[in-house]
Parts: C-alpha cells; structure tokens; sequence
C-alpha cells in the first residue's frame, strides 16, 4: 500500500487491459456516437437548415455528454463482481482510483476526437472556428468529466438500479462543468483569439481539480466494505 | 417576563409611528393604504396566520416531547 | 406552563423574529423605487427562501461530513432532513420568484442566472433523494449518499458564482457577483432582511428537528 510510481503503473496497466478486454463497451459507445451525429445530419438535412456555429458547439457537447455516461455506465461492471475486492488490498485506494481516472480520461479523449471527426465530416463546421482553442477546451472538458463522472459511476454502482441513476445522478453535477465549455466552444466558434477563453479555462481546471481531489479523498468511503 | 413584554409593546409603538411617516417622492406606493389605516388589516391577517402556524408547531413539539418521555420510561422498564 | 418552558430557547427566538418579521416587513418604511413600487417588501419574504434553503444544505453537507468520519444514524438522519427541508424552502422560493418576476420582469422565467442556480440545485438535491431511495442496507446507504451530498455541495456553490458570468442578472448587484452584500439594501432594509433570514432558516431547522425526531421515534435501532 504505497504511493510508489511502479504501484500505479501496475495499477495502470491492470485497469487498461480490463478496458481493452471488454472492447464491446468501447465498441458500443463509438456506435452510440456514429449513430447520433448521423441522426442529427439527418434531422438538419430534413429541414434543409445550416447548422450555425453556436448550434453546432451545443449539438457536439449534448453528443459529447451523452457518449460520455455510455462510456461510464459500464466503469465499475467488474467491480460489482467482486474483482474490485481481489485488487482493492493490493493497491492504495488513491493508486486506484487514480489509475481509473486516467484511462477514462484517455477513453474520453479518444471519443471526443471520434465525435469531433464526425462532425466535421457530416455537419460542416463553423468557418471562423479557431482549431487550437476549442481543441484545448475539448480535452479539458473530456478530463473533467471522466474525473466527475468516475466519482459518480462508482456512487451509482453501489446502488441497485445504477444505470438510470449514473445519468440521474450526473446530468445536474456535470452542468457547472458544461457551462463553461460550452461558453469557451462558442467564443472559439465565432473565431476569437485564443486568450479570450483564459477566464472559461482556468474556472474549468478549477472545477476539474475540485471533482479530481473529492474522488481521491472519498473513493475508499465509497469501496470499503 | 414582564419587561420583556414591555419592551416589545414599545417597539410595536415605533413600529405604529414609523408607518405614517413616508417621504416625498413621486414613485406610487401604497399610500393610500396606509392613511385609511387597512395596512393594520393586513398585518392582523398576517400575524393570525404566523401565530396560527408557530402555535401549530409547539403543538406538534409538545406532543413530540410526551412520546420521547413514554418511549425512554418503557425502555426503562424493558430493561427491568 | 411548565410544558412550554421545556422549548428549547431557540425556538421562541425563532417565533419572536418571525412576528418580528411579518409586523416590521409591512410596517417599516422602505425605499420608494420605480416598478418595484410597494412589491419590495417581498424581499423579506422570499429572498429569506434562498438564503435558508443554502444554510441549510451547509448544514446538510457538515453533517454527512461527520458521518463519512464516524458513521452515526442520527448523523445521517440530520443529513437527510436538511435537505429535505432545504428543497421545500427552495420550492417555496423559486415559485415566490417567478410570481415576483412576472410583475416585474414581465416574464415567470427569464434565464436569470439566480433562477437557473435555483433550478439546478433542486435538480442535485432531488437526485439526492432519489439515491437514498435506492439502496437496501442503511449503513451502506448512509455512506455513499454521504458522498454524494460532500460532492453535490462542492460542485453547487462554484456553481452560484459561475452563472452570473454567463448571462446578465436582473436581479440587484449583478455584475458577477453574487455575494451576500451585493443586495443593495439599504440600512432600513437591513433592519427586517438580517432578522428575516434568520427567522426562516430557525422555522427550516425547527421543521428538520420535528422530522429528526419522529424518525427517531418511529425507528427502533436509531438510539437518540
């Protein structure tokens, strides 16, 4: 039980290779994505309407939310089976939960950036849009809330009828969060400079440093048997 | 007890007095209310109401205390 | 007689500044301001909702704090019904507001970042509930609502300060600020809000003692 870098690589590698077995989640969570972005290029070319920029910032992170609870749903699946109590003695509770806000957050990116191909390809994007900035507000929000999210998997886990409370649970938590990406993508969108969403950013880490600290200070009250 | 009740007489007074005086300005307020004297209507509605309800909760206090009393004497007499 | 003397002080506190309250907020002279007209007085009456109903999720937060340190059913229990409590007095607040705002702002809603915030955090707090409904073993229950309550508690007030950035407030002292000067009261207001707000957050605390109280009764393992 430390704190030492070669525990959490272990830890890491332990938890990657959990995710990478059960490829049917990721598999599922990718379809969940290519299906809703090709609804919502079907739904626009119906009406014949353009997707003005700050619709398109607010169609990709509804996307973005709801891909992100269907990637977390299945998060703690093992768990419930008990393979959590066979590694909880053999790591700290801080490696652990460390190590899982990792590959999430990777899980996240990896999702975001498949979204984001997505919606360039079918929805065109918003001409002005400045790439640098708004990818920097993607990968802040993604982090952010695999960090909210991971917390909140493992408090709907422990609860009978999890699937429904994850969302339940998380769609209000994670509004503070979504404001001010959705704040920062419209600034971009319109094709501002960079420096403009300084404020959005560091209000975002803020928040994301806030879900990250709580996770590591409560995980094992959620875990202890 | 007693001065209690006279201090809270007094500052019910003030509170008579200072519902006269208002300032001149154009703003519409409910002037005319208060110079035919209804405002002291709406007050006793007020009041009844408030009282009505802190009565109620007392109430409900009280009978919360005898069921405390009751539940810790049997207890006593289970442990008997 | 004797009965009576056995309430706790705080209560009788309590009632005084509630009467206090009610005579003050009609009687007292009150700035004479432009479409508010005589209407400002609710400020004594629903403003008072909103400063309630966080105190006592504050309380609410300490508590399931206490319990995550060393767990106690009492504990828990006080958790619980502070928020309770706390969302009927929001309730109360948001629909006070949105009648208010319909005679002065013109509309019941108009994504006012105060209204959202009090949106939002009925939202939190009903999903608290909702996940205390849904588990079998009390202790087990107690804890990870716990955790949910400390995390719900730390994301909601960043939150409070965050939304007047988004949108322009119509309610007085926007600009970002939210903070508990920026009403711009002035010193008469003062006179009636400061007792107002404590005479509602005691009748919160009193109705959250009632319901400890009968839950302790009704439930046999919960030692008082």
């Amino acid at each position: 039980m430390s704190f030492a870098a070669g525990h959490i690589l272990t830890c890491l590698s332990r938890e990657w290779r959990s995710e990478w077995r059960n490829k049917n989640t990721i598999a599922a969570s990718l379809l969940f994505v290519v299906a809703t972005a090709y609804l919502i290029y079907f739904s626009f070319k119906i009406g014949r309407i353009s997707v003005a920029p700050p619709v398109w910032v607010s169609l990709y992170w509804m996307v973005l939310l709801f891909s992100s609870l269907s990637v977390m749903v299945k998060t703690f699946a093992f768990e419930e089976r008990g393979m959590f109590y066979f590694s909880y003695p053999l790591f700290h509770p801080m490696v652990l939960v460390f190590s899982k806000w990792l590959v999430q957050s990777i899980q996240l990116l990896f999702v975001s950036g498949i979204a984001l191909l997505l919606f360039q390809l079918l929805l065109s994007s918003p001409p002005e849009m400045n790439w640098a900035g708004f990818l920097v507000i993607v990968a802040s929000g993604s982090i952010g809330f695999a960090a909210t999210l991971t917390m909140i998997a493992g408090i709907a886990a422990r609860a009978e009828n999890s699937s429904l409370l994850l969302s339940i649970l998380s769609l209000p938590l994670l509004l503070p969060q979504l404001s001010m990406v959705i704040k920062g993508g419209f600034t971009m969108a319109q094709g501002f400079e960079s420096s403009l969403i300084f404020d959005e950013l560091i209000i975002l880490w803020g928040l994301n440093l806030i879900a990250l600290s709580l996770n590591l200070a409560l995980f094992s009250y959620i875990w202890r048997r | 007890m007693r001065n209690f009740l006279a201090g809270l007489f007094v500052i019910l007074l003030g509170f008579l007095s200072a519902g006269k005086s208002f300032g001149q300005n154009s703003v519409e307020m409910a002037d005319q209310l208060r110079a035919d004297g209804k405002i002291y209507v709406v007050v006793g509605v007020f009041l009844l109401i408030s009282a009505g309800i802190l009565t109620y909760l007392i109430f409900i206090d009280l009978r919360l205390k005898k069921l405390e009393k009751q539940r810790s004497e049997n207890q006593k007499e289970l442990k008997k | 007689m004797k009965e009576l003397a056995s309430i706790a002080w705080w209560k009788w506190a309590c009632a005084g500044l509630l009467i206090y309250t009610v005579v003050g907020g009609l009687l007292l002279e009150v700035p004479r301001l432009p479409i508010l007209n005589e209407s400002i007085r609710n400020l004594y009456f629903h403003v008072p909702m909103w400063f309630g109903m966080i105190i006592l999720l504050t309380v609410s937060a300490v508590y399931s704090i206490r319990t995550l340190l060393k767990y106690n059913p009492l504990d828990d229990l006080k958790a619980q019904n502070s928020v309770h409590v706390a969302l009927l007095l929001g309730i109360l607040g948001i629909v006070t507001g949105m009648l208010w705002a319909k005679y002065t702002w013109g509309a019941y809603w108009s994504n006012d970042p105060k209204q959202n915030a009090a949106a939002i955090g009925l939202l939190i707090y009903f999903a608290y509930m909702i996940l205390r409904g849904s588990f079998a073993d009390e202790q087990l229950r107690a804890r990870i609502s716990a955790v949910y309550n400390v995390l719900a508690f730390a994301l909601f007030i960043p939150l409070i300060f965050i939304l007047p950035r988004l949108t322009d407030s119509l309610h007085p002292g926007n600009g970002g600020n939210p903070g508990f000067n920026s009403y711009d009261l002035d010193a008469r207001m003062r006179l009636v809000f400061y007792p107002a707000v404590i005479a509602w957050t005691l009748i919160g605390w009193w109705l959250v003692d009632l319901m400890n109280r009968v839950h302790v009764l009704n439930n046999e393992e919960v030692e008082a």
